[in-house]
């Protein structure tokens, strides 16, 4: 592990603890939207609550989200590489054009199309229960790491017998190889989670049941109350942060050193 | 090629670009009107296909004349009269009549980025080591290439159609009906503001096409010349940026933006946009040019690293100056990958454009997509995947048939 990956995992494990904490122990609510002061350091919420248990549940909700499709991704895209991998002739060229096809496609429109058709639209937000967006991400943002796998195990082709090799050498000897891929695609996979789950809040995409950090800039958005801007600032600077932990997790797991 | 001429070429697809892009978003009041005999008054046919500016301008209203009296209908429906008795509808509202320039707009900023970078790559070279700029390698047959490439684009739009009408069943419509409606690339009628679904896509894209059109330029030559002054002097906060770029999206700065110089020094309008368009367009632009342009920049960075290490290597075994070294060799290969990686640039815009539309209230294909989501519009929604795949799916195609010509290497061997 080097110094990058640990920074990363430092942020992301700071992050989580204080939402875990924080969506647990509710602090006291306040008059509806008053800007930050020493009583409530992040402000208040439209309903009074208090913007540090708002953004401490967002953010658990996030990660929740990121963990899911970080998971999902992994046990869907690390199974099928490795058939991939293990099949040949016209089954493989089929096997393999199922990943090209889902990675070719544009993934937002699609991931939007799909929460349309699982969503109930109410005017002013997509209401989309969280576990289809979960599945909705991950099932656009599988194919790489089938892509990946599946080319590290299939076997070389040399033009002489002896140095025929087996899936099962082949496996073997890029274990180390397959584990380091694996953990790269579940950490890119979180970004991802994170990321487009963000993104399609702020294209009106939510579940109520869960807000998340662009949720809450959405439905302030939606009540007129753009001016006040710890609603707005405060969660896009922890997405901010949350991200950019993940990012140097990816960054230093991709390092040789 | 002369680098003065690839220049001229690129500047002038730029500048009709942005030119045909606000040519594109211009408006103008609009009346369709029919008129007849009888004793049910029927609104003019196929008014749903005009170029009705409705995101900007609001839906088209009908008025009703029966023997000289107005009558106000609240819909633009038939009206049944109460006696057989001269008629004349009108459906009235502001149409942006050149919105179909848009098309062309989108692709022609692309191709003049596209062209511009090799141009400044070229320029750099030239000016460093003049002829020895010029790459002569072992060529490869172009049409095999070409057809590979256009394999490759219908590949693509076949399984995006095939997503689409896999949808649309699943909504309940006709498969064959959904089949001929994209044959003949007709959208539909979008369930919530009545009017075809081309019309709104076009009428977007124009806003997209100048938004992108002002910004993509930009942060990508910036990018680049940044990228390529810190090869001599590399700094941190220079790489460290795609942590910050990537996750401060464009539209976590435009809303920084709202609040210093819209609500705090009230200096740019935000909301929508209004008259004159420049000033509705400063902060959009800027909120999607801070991110990109580091992002690009250590994009190209990273390319140009790649290749220096490894020419390095080389340099040291055949004595050659440093000069020639960085200008020939690495600007050489690097050039053709750029190029190439331009389009998955262009991608990464657009997706921030949308986002930074909906943040902005900008009316464009991301502001359309919002509204059709949280109106569960879903053949707008559709006509947009489809849009945003076809405009990728061709961007990638022009990308790869300028690498092509440029780098005969990666042409196909007979």
């Amino acid at each position: 592990m080097n110094l990058t990956f640990k920074a990363g995992a430092t942020i992301t494990s700071v992050s989580l603890a204080l939402s875990f904490l924080f969506s647990i122990v509710e602090l006291p609510p306040g008059s509806p939207l008053s800007p930050p002061s020493m009583a409530y350091p992040l402000g208040t919420y439209i309903n009074g609550d208090n913007m540090i248990n708002e953004n401490a549940l967002a953010l658990l909700n996030t990660l929740i989200v990121a963990i899911a499709v970080g998971l999902i991704e992994v046990i869907i895209g690390l199974p099928y590489g490795m058939l991939v991998g293990l099949m040949k002739g016209k089954v493989k060229h089929m096997l393999v054009r199922i990943p090209d096809a889902i990675t070719i496609i544009p993934r937002g429109p699609l991931a939007l199309s799909l929460a349309l058709f699982f969503g109930s639209p109410r005017g002013y937000v997509l209401a989309t229960p969280i576990i289809f967006s979960i599945l909705i991400i991950s099932f656009t943002g599988w194919g790489n790491l089938a892509r990946q796998i599946g080319e590290i195990v299939t076997p070389s082709t040399y033009s002489f017998p002896q140095f025929y090799e087996t899936f099962t050498e082949k496996f073997r000897m890029s274990l180390a190889k397959i584990r380091k891929t694996t953990l790269i695609s579940f950490l890119n996979g979180m970004v991802d989670g994170a990321s487009v789950y963000t993104l399609m809040g702020v294209l009106g995409v939510g579940d109520p049941n869960f807000p998340t950090l662009t949720t809450i800039l959405v439905t302030g958005r939606l009540n007129g109350i753009l001016y006040a801007w710890w609603i707005f600032l405060i969660p896009s600077f922890f997405r901010a942060i949350f991200l950019i932990g993940l990012y140097m997790m990816v960054s230093g797991a991709q390092r040789n050193d | 090629m002369n680098p003065y001429i690839l220049a001229a070429i690129s500047l002038a697809f730029l500048f009709s670009g942005i030119l045909f892009s606000y040519v594109s978003v211009i408006s103008e009041p609009y009346k369709d009107v029919n008129y007849g005999y009888g004793n049910c008054a029927l609104p003019p046919s196929d008014w749903q296909y005009r170029y009705w500016s409705v995101l900007a301008h609001g839906l088209p209203h009908p008025v009703l004349f029966v023997d000289g009296e107005r009558e106000n209908p609240s819909q633009i429906a038939p009206v049944k009269l109460n006696s057989t008795s001269f008629y004349v509808y009108s459906i009235e509202g502001y149409v942006q009549p050149y919105a179909y320039l848009s098309v062309y707009a989108m692709f022609s900023v692309f191709f003049g980025t596209l062209l511009g970078l090799k141009t400044l790559l070229y320029l750099a070279q030239y000016k460093a080591i003049g002829d020895l700029a010029e790459s002569k390698s072992p060529s490869g047959s172009l049409s095999l290439y070409v057809v590979k490439r256009i394999t490759n684009l219908v590949l693509v739009i076949v399984i995006t159609v095939s997503v689409i009408l896999v949808l649309e069943v699943l909504h309940g419509d006709n498969v064959l009906n959904s089949l001929f409606r994209m044959f003949t690339f007709n959208g539909g009628i979008s369930s919530h503001y009545s009017v075809s679904v081309d019309t709104l896509l076009l009428t977007s894209l124009g806003y997209t096409s100048l938004l992108l059109g002002i910004s993509m330029p930009f942060s990508v030559f910036a990018g680049s010349a940044i990228a390529m002054r810190n090869l001599s002097t590399p700094s941190t906060l220079f790489r460290e940026w795609k942590y910050v770029g990537s996750s401060l999206a464009s539209w976590v700065i435009g809303l920084s933006l709202i609040y210093a110089f819209h609500y705090g020094i009230p200096l740019f309008p935000s909301g929508g946009v209004g008259s004159p368009l420049f000033m509705y367009l400063v902060l959009p632009v800027t909120s999607l040019v801070i991110p990109t342009i580091g992002i690009t920049a250590n994009r190209m960075y990273d390319v140009v690293s790649k290749f220096r290490s490894t020419e390095n290597v080389k340099h040291e075994i055949k004595g050659l100056s440093s000069e020639i070294l960085l200008y020939r060799h690495v600007f050489g290969r690097i050039g053709v990958v750029l190029l190439n990686s331009i389009s998955s640039i262009f991608s990464e815009f657009l997706l921030s454009d949308f986002f930074t539309e909906v943040t902005f209230a900008v009316p464009g294909i991301g502001f359309l997509s919002w509204e059709a989501v949280v109106h569960g519009d879903y053949l707008v929604l559709e006509g947009i995947f489809l849009l945003y795949t076809v405009i990728i799916a061709v961007s990638n195609l022009i990308s790869d048939l300028v690498y092509g010509l440029f780098d005969p290497r990666v042409r196909v061997r007979r």
